[in-house]
């Protein structure tokens, strides 16, 4: 299994089947497959915070679902993380295309990706970086076990050495 | 214009076994849910996350196809979320009847006009967004003849009200309590559907 094929079957071993996302150049190569298969329901979202909020309305009523965004789409949900995921305990993995590191081309994208990690400290969110997919299964059936155990938001920060981007 | 109260009295009294998911300003103790609905587990209010009632509530109505969903809006908090309408009608839940309630103020915040109030039609924005129906109402009388056609209607419906502006500037240790929390409203509405 490729490292998008790993994120897949990890949603499905947890049974997380409802998918709203904001598109990204790198995770589409996981959305893709997810929107090829019946078992998900995939919801494009206009802006990261709608996102968030479809996935804490899913899993109000026992459907699990997870959120994809890029590093800079992370900015725009701070709100929604804050005001829902975290007060009411909603078990969100989020899934984030980590932008602004090694082979960053855009300059608008450097601060809102190397901010990233230290939000989610300061939210008090656990966060996963993957680099490769070396025991990517494992990690990620864990991040998802911590996620639903501790009822809060997990964060798997994928990065260009995972996903294939040029790093120079 | 359309007492907040009232408004929400009548829908609560069309629920049948629908789910609501309301917004800061029905979410106020006198304003609305929970202090004048009477289905208090079917109750979903999202105060505090402000614009985000719409998209809590899509993610409900396709996670439950079969349950009606009755998002309760406020104009404020749909224009901090305005691409909502767009998601939403994108993935046309037949299930989804999104109310606005529209009040041109930020009710909670001291009463301050909200951009566009008077000036915005909101008819034409969820048309143009591309829900299947759209309905307005401006007054109790006409709401309460046309609020069936309304809920008859295959979703994704839209439904306009024009609410007299209410206040809330009690100062928050002098209001009465809610009587039921956020978190109690998570605990208990997977039960009321039998999906927990």
């Amino acid at each position: 299994m490729n490292w998008a094929e790993t994120i897949v079957q990890a949603l499905k071993d947890w049974d997380t089947s409802l998918i709203a996302y904001v598109p990204d150049i790198s995770i589409d190569q996981v959305t893709r497959l997810i929107d090829d298969d019946p078992f998900f329901h995939l919801v494009s979202a206009t802006r990261e915070e709608e996102a968030i909020g479809i996935a804490v309305g899913a899993y109000a009523v026992g459907r699990n679902a997870a959120v994809f965004m890029q590093s800079s789409g992370f900015g725009n949900t701070l709100n929604a993380v804050a005001s829902l995921c975290i007060p009411y305990r909603t078990p969100i993995p989020m899934f984030i295309n980590m932008r602004g590191g090694p082979g960053e081309f855009n300059i608008a994208q450097v601060a809102m990706g190397r901010s990233t990690k230290p939000i989610l400290d300061l939210l008090g969110l656990v966060h996963f970086t993957f680099d490769d997919d070396h025991r990517m299964g494992e990690i990620l059936d864990g991040a998802l076990k911590l996620c639903h155990a501790g009822r809060q938001p997990v964060a798997l920060c994928l990065t260009r050495m995972l996903h294939g981007g040029k790093v120079a | 214009m359309i007492g907040n109260t009232d408004a929400v009295r009548l829908l609560d009294s069309k629920r049948e076994d629908s789910v609501f998911v309301a917004t800061m300003n029905a979410n106020n103790v006198g304003f609305g849910l929970p202090s004048v609905t009477t289905k208090e587990p079917l109750d979903f209010p999202i105060s505090g996350a402000m614009g985000k009632a719409s998209s809590v509530g899509l993610g409900l109505a396709l996670a439950q196809p079969n349950r009606k969903i009755m998002v309760l809006d406020g104009d404020g908090s749909l224009l901090m979320n305005l691409g909502t309408l767009v998601t939403l009608s994108n993935k046309a839940p037949k299930n989804m009847y999104h109310f606005l309630f529209d009040n041109g103020v930020y009710a909670v915040t001291g009463g301050q006009p909200v951009p566009g109030a008077g000036k915005v039609d909101w008819e034409d924005m969820a048309k143009g967004a591309g829900y299947a129906a759209v309905f307005s109402f401006d007054n109790l009388e006409d709401l309460t003849t046309g609020i069936d056609q309304a809920l008859a209607t295959q979703g994704p419906v839209f439904i306009h009200l024009a609410i007299t502006p209410e206040i809330e500037n009690t100062p928050v240790a002098f209001r009465p309590r809610a009587r039921r929390s956020v978190q109690t409203a998570f605990r208990e509405l997977p039960v009321a559907l039998g999906s927990d």
